[in-house]
């Protein structure tokens, strides 16, 4: 009786197995698997998406993991539409497999379809693709992005997303680009609390910083492409634009970097932040007064400038980060996360007006230095 | 021929499965208006169902049975729940990559599960809830310790989101759930019922329910968006955007496991109210007509969000008067028997 049963559930464990084959399947050669997706505007305001994913004939290609780094190993194919839905149907029709969005790496939206006001239409769209995945990294091209994707190719040994994921989170952790993933860029556009931040990148030729070459060491490069400092949008636009220094400074305010390395002139030394910014806030009169307190242990490298004056630098740099944000009424550092626990309504957090407060607001930055040798 | 049966134990857990499930159906995936303070609405809905926990232990088992417009309208009330466990479950199976996958096929497919659970009675279900529980523990640990370094408990706030009036409806949504998930327990074997087992299966699936609750609005910030819809619901909290592919596993995993579980508690429940309705009828019937009034309801677009919040909003006043009236009745008889 025993085996009777058990034979009956092998059958039914195969049957159901069997079942996978009725309906359409979806085989890897079919597929055309994003890794990178550039976003563009052009002169009549159409979407221009362009999209490069690995070739089925990829040798032994960077596709496979293989470790080779033929361009030749990707393909890059760009359509344009009235809207993102129909630039991205249209980039189906001429793609000649299924575009698969599931394996995204990285997504590049021009700095010029921004400032179009379409950033949050956009997302919005990408996020409804069946399979799209919301995590993958976001960044604004100074310059075109169907370029830079061109530009952009795989390392040696590497795959292109592997690679590509290993220079960002590199400079994630230096600090020098924030942590700008898609899903949290579109709620954040969308959200009641602080402005999200983008990190930047654009070509070497294109960069408007000047010829950065050689590149700082804060400056994430991959052969003709660079990603590099971030830009915070408010009311779906761009705000303001930090270069590397100030993306560092704006995520050790938000207590997203640990450790980085700090260069004034002549004078550099290696910052770790030993706890998270303590950030308190007093809305009670007309003024909100922010108090913000960082706790950091310096190791003087180079040059004569103690760790007292470091901290002092860093507290300047902070104040001026601050200052930049506060004359747009952008705020990318969490504080109205903090703020809105003080209401007990939506209702009466939005008549607060955040943003105008935070324009008139007043700071107290106390940074408490401890030197390591 | 043995009746469907449910022990004190196994309806401690069914109601636990039913509460955690629906509470969240309710208030998070189809309660968009309710924002990040379904948590708040589910701790109300609590307090406010207690004098229903302490109805159901007061009512008679005998008085029950005899009053069959009170079984009828359980039954239906659970075939309903049911309904609208079976739409969320298709509706993910539809995200999950499955689009191709036709609805009625699947609710059906569904549901025939639900009834050779109920035709297996009490050790049926009891074993299908207990399977769930230590993985289910495991993988809620799993989810939760992966996806630590991204909660914010700041977006918890606003507490009250909308306006008092969003947060009195939710509560006494979640109450509905609360108390009809508890109805359960009249028809359990009074033997075996403690007022101490009613209260571990109710808070049980109230704890679940916030934990739920809590998991979804600390992941994902308030929406300034007037309209989410469900699939984007189930998105931000399946998917989430930051959640790790690695964690999708787990998630997948808990939230079919649990779904199929409560829908076959639902149905089971629902079974059995019918069968103390129609005593005559045999377990294979009441468990038919069971799984084909929840198909109807899930088919027919009646367990469709809109409709599910009203019935959930209604339930709660109609449940205490139904207790009441049965309480009531309970006494009189035992009036007239020391008589």
């Amino acid at each position: 009786m025993k085996y009777k049963r058990s034979i009956a559930l092998l059958c039914i464990v195969i049957i159901i197995v069997l079942f996978t084959g009725c309906s359409r399947t979806d085989y890897a050669e079919n597929q055309a698997y994003a890794v990178i997706l550039g976003i563009d505007i052009d002169e009549e305001d159409n979407i221009i998406i362009t999209a490069k994913y690995p070739k089925l004939s990829g040798s032994s290609g960077g596709a496979s993991g293989g470790g080779s780094n033929d361009s030749s190993a990707y393909s890059t194919t760009g359509a344009s539409g009235d809207s993102f839905q129909q630039a991205l149907n249209n980039l189906r029709v001429i793609t000649p497999r299924e575009i698969n969005l599931s394996a995204l790496t990285l997504i590049i939206i021009s700095e010029k379809a921004v400032d179009s006001g379409r950033l949050y239409h956009i997302l919005e769209q990408l996020s409804a693709n069946y399979r799209m995945y919301s995590s993958a990294y976001i960044a604004i091209c100074e310059g075109e992005a169907g370029k830079f994707i061109e530009k952009q190719e795989p390392q040696i040994g590497s795959r292109l997303s592997e690679g590509l994921k290993a220079l960002i989170e590199n400079a994630e952790r230096l600090g020098s680009i924030p942590d700008s993933r898609m899903a949290d860029v579109s709620y954040g556009l969308d959200s009641f609390y602080s402005d999200p931040i983008i990190m930047l990148c654009s070509l070497k030729e294109d960069s408007k910083s000047g010829n950065i070459a050689p590149p700082s060491d804060n400056i994430a490069t991959d052969g003709d492409t660079l990603y590099y400092g971030s830009c915070i949008i408010k009311d779906g636009r761009i705000a303001v634009k930090f270069d590397e220094h100030e993306t560092v400074i704006a995520n050790m305010l938000k207590g997203d970097v640990q450790q980085f390395s700090y260069t004034n002139e002549n004078d550099s030394a290696f910052i770790s932040v030993d706890s998270k910014p303590s950030i308190k806030l007093d809305i009670k009169n007309d003024i909100p007064v922010i108090k913000i307190k960082l706790n950091l242990s310096v190791m003087v490298t180079s040059g004569t400038a103690d760790a007292n004056t470091f901290g002092k630098m860093i507290k300047s740099d902070a104040v001026s980060v601050i200052n930049e944000c506060r004359s747009t009424g952008a705020e990318p550092f969490g504080f109205a996360d903090r703020a809105a626990g003080r209401f007990a309504s939506l209702e009466k957090w939005e008549s607060y007006d955040w943003h105008t407060q935070f324009k008139q607001s007043e700071f107290d930055i106390e940074v408490s230095v401890t030197e390591i040798f | 021929m043995q009746k469907l049966a449910i022990s004190g134990k196994t309806a401690s857990r069914l109601s636990a499965s039913i509460i955690a499930s629906t509470t969240f159906t309710t208030l998070v995936i189809d309660g968009a208006e309710y924002m990040n303070s379904s948590w708040l609405c589910l701790i109300l809905g609590f307090i406010i169902s207690v004098p229903i926990i302490l109805l159901c232990i007061k009512i008679k088992h005998a008085c029950i049975e005899t009053n069959r417009t009170a079984c009828i309208l359980f039954s239906i009330l659970f075939a309903y729940k049911a309904a609208a466990v079976t739409r969320i479950l298709v509706n993910s199976v539809s995200y999950s990559n499955l689009e191709n996958v036709p609805p009625l096929l699947l609710s059906a497919l569904m549901l025939i599960v639900c009834l050779y659970i109920i035709l297996k009675n009490d050790s049926g279900i009891g074993n299908a809830i207990k399977t769930l529980c230590v993985p289910g523990l495991l993988l809620a640990a799993i989810i939760v310790i992966s996806n630590l370094g991204y909660m914010n408990y700041r977006w918890l706030t606003p507490i009250i989101s909308i306006n008092t009036s969003e947060l009195i409806t939710g509560s006494i949504a979640a109450a509905g759930n609360i108390s009809a998930a508890v109805l359960i327990h009249i028809v359990s074997n009074r033997n075996q019922l403690q007022a101490r087992t009613v209260f571990i299966g109710t808070f049980t699936g109230f704890a679940l329910g916030l934990l739920l609750c809590v998991y979804s609005e600390i992941m994902t910030p308030m929406q300034n968006q007037e309209t989410i819809n469900r699939l984007r619901s189930i998105e931000m909290i399946l998917a989430n955007g930051r959640t790790s592919l690695g964690v999708q596993l787990p998630i997948t995993l808990l939230w079919f496991g649990g779904y199929i579980t409560a829908m076959a508690s639902c149905s089971f429940c629902s079974a059995i109210y019918i069968q103390k309705a129609f005593v005559s009828l045999n377990n294979n019937i009441a468990g038919c007509i069971s799984v084909l009034v929840s198909f109807l309801f899930s088919n027919f677009a009646l367990a469709e969000s809109g409709i599910l919040s009203k019935v959930s909003l209604c339930s709660y006043p109609v449940i205490v008067i139904i207790l009441i009236i049965l309480v009531i009745r309970g006494r009189r008889k035992t009036v007239e028997v020391q008589a």
